[in-house]
């Protein structure tokens, strides 16, 4: 979808227009008011796969500490 | 698409939940009681309700849906000027879509439209000075609604008609501002909240820093938060992870939009534009102090309320309708006796059935069936 968007919210001078090309941006009712920090989006999504990969890994503990309980008794 | 499909990702939701059941177990609090997380944003109680968040949540938590639908909060007075506006001959009165169906005493923005009153749907603002460009023999009111997030598109909507000379462009304003609401509720003797979601975009403007009162002054934790279900997930759990450890702190998930600073460029347009009003009235919660801007002096020449008398009357909402219980979040919706009876999306009579981030609209949509088994 191709639609006419104000920038004047996130441009500034260390920020010109020509910046923006390609750039993710959040729109608002036809406002650009901001820019998408890649890093940022990165960042949490690794703090979710980590969250990921822990639980993943206590299950794995859970399911090899039953085995041992039931070798055991 | 880029940044929504990642935050969907069902995988992650399944660890989310998880991390959030054992932290539950961990706070001693859950087990005598429910912990009461309310999302202010209406944008988040409509992702809560899409992707049933609720059903996936461990029963020791409740989410309450606040007050933060700008058209459900809209009191039937207000509808009542905006239709009298609309119906004066020569004008042709502009308003996002979601605002056409809110009841007024006698009628709604559709069926003033139906009657024959020239009433456009705008995307943005900017659609509605074009209209005025077009029509320099028309009087053009755009309705000017909703919190900080587009506040700012108001404001530079009118510094361009400022800049072009258009004199036949108003804005019939009706911003309203977040902090005082979040005050009025902390003040409120009913508060029954343990926590906050933040608003993302009205965040993303106006910055993490004017909550700081929140943790500080009420020791409440706040997470500002994405709207996509993974974000959503990942903020309770950052909610709960400071209630585990005694912390009150402002959190901002959503780093990904929201700098903590907020858009500078958008709180100077903001602030060249607008002045508090010394209070503003919301459906249901009554008169909030400072909780609405006006157009400033210098920009009166676009200030619909000037340029038109208005009946500015206060209307009492019908004495059945229990919206002002739910956004209290005192009652469910579906305790009110008009809750899908006499009141349905097809035929709201109250505001919070009117915008799919009513919570009314949003539980008659989704069921919310768990829920009102649980509480039965
Ligand atoms: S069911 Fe209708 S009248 Fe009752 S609280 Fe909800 S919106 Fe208001």
């Amino acid at each position: 979808m191709k639609r006419q968007v104000n920038i004047a919210c996130i441009v500034s001078d260390d920020r010109p227009a020509e910046s923006c090309v390609g750039d993710w941006v959040l729109v608002h009712v036809g406002f650009a008011m901001s820019r998408i920090d890649e890093k940022e989006a990165a960042e949490t999504l690794k703090i979710l796969t980590e969250l990921g990969e822990a639980q993943a890994e206590i299950e794995a503990m859970r399911l090899s500490a039953t085995e041992v309980g039931r070798a055991a008794s | 698409m880029k940044y929504i499909d990642e935050f969907r990702d069902r995988e992650k939701a399944a660890a989310l939940i998880k991390e959030i059941e054992a932290l539950v177990a961990e706070i001693p609090m859950a087990k005598e009681r429910p912990i009461h997380i309310m999302e202010v944003c209406g944008g988040h109680t409509h992702s809560i309700f899409r992707y049933g968040i609720e059903g996936m949540l461990p029963k020791e938590i409740e989410l309450v849906h606040g007050p933060g639908c700008p058209v459900c909060v809209l009191p039937m007075g207000r509808v009542d000027d905006c239709v009298a506006i609309a119906e004066r001959p020569g004008v042709i009165f502009t308003t996002f879509g979601d605002a056409m169906r809110v009841p007024g005493s006698k009628k709604s923005l559709m069926q003033a439209k139906a009657d024959g009153a020239d009433i456009r749907m705008v995307y943005s603002p900017m659609d509605a000075l074009e209209i005025a460009r077009k029509n320099p023999e028309r009087e053009v009111v755009f309705f000017g609604l909703g919190f900080e997030t587009t506040m700012p598109s108001t404001a530079l909507t009118v510094l361009q008609a400022e800049r072009e000379g258009i004199a036949n462009f108003s804005v019939f304003c009706n911003h309203i501002t977040i902090v005082p609401t979040l005050k009025a509720i902390l003040e409120s003797p009913d508060l029954n909240i343990d926590a906050f979601i933040g608003p993302g975009h009205v965040s993303m403007v106006i910055g993490t820093a004017p909550y700081e009162f929140i943790a500080s002054f009420y020791k409440k934790p706040m997470v500002v938060s994405g709207f996509e279900p993974l974000d959503v997930l990942q903020s309770i759990w950052m909610v709960l992870k400071q209630i585990k450890d005694g912390r009150a702190e402002i959190e901002n998930q959503y780093a990904r939009v929201v700098p903590d600073a907020g858009n500078s460029a958008a709180q100077d347009a903001v602030e060249k534009v607008y002045e508090l009003r010394d209070f503003f009235e919301w459906r249901g919660l009554g008169s909030i102090d400072h909780s609405g801007v006006k157009l400033r002096a210098a920009y009166a020449r676009y200030d619909a309320e000037l340029k038109f008398a208005l009946p500015n009357l206060q209307v009492a909402d019908p004495a059945a309708c229990q919206c002002g219980a739910v956004l209290k979040g005192v009652i469910k919706p579906w305790q009110c006796a008009l809750f899908g009876t006499a009141c349905t999306p097809e035929t709201p009579l109250g505001a919070l059935m009117v915008s799919s981030e009513g919570s009314c609209a949003a539980y008659y949509q989704y069921g919310g069936i768990k829920a009102q088994a649980g509480a039965a």
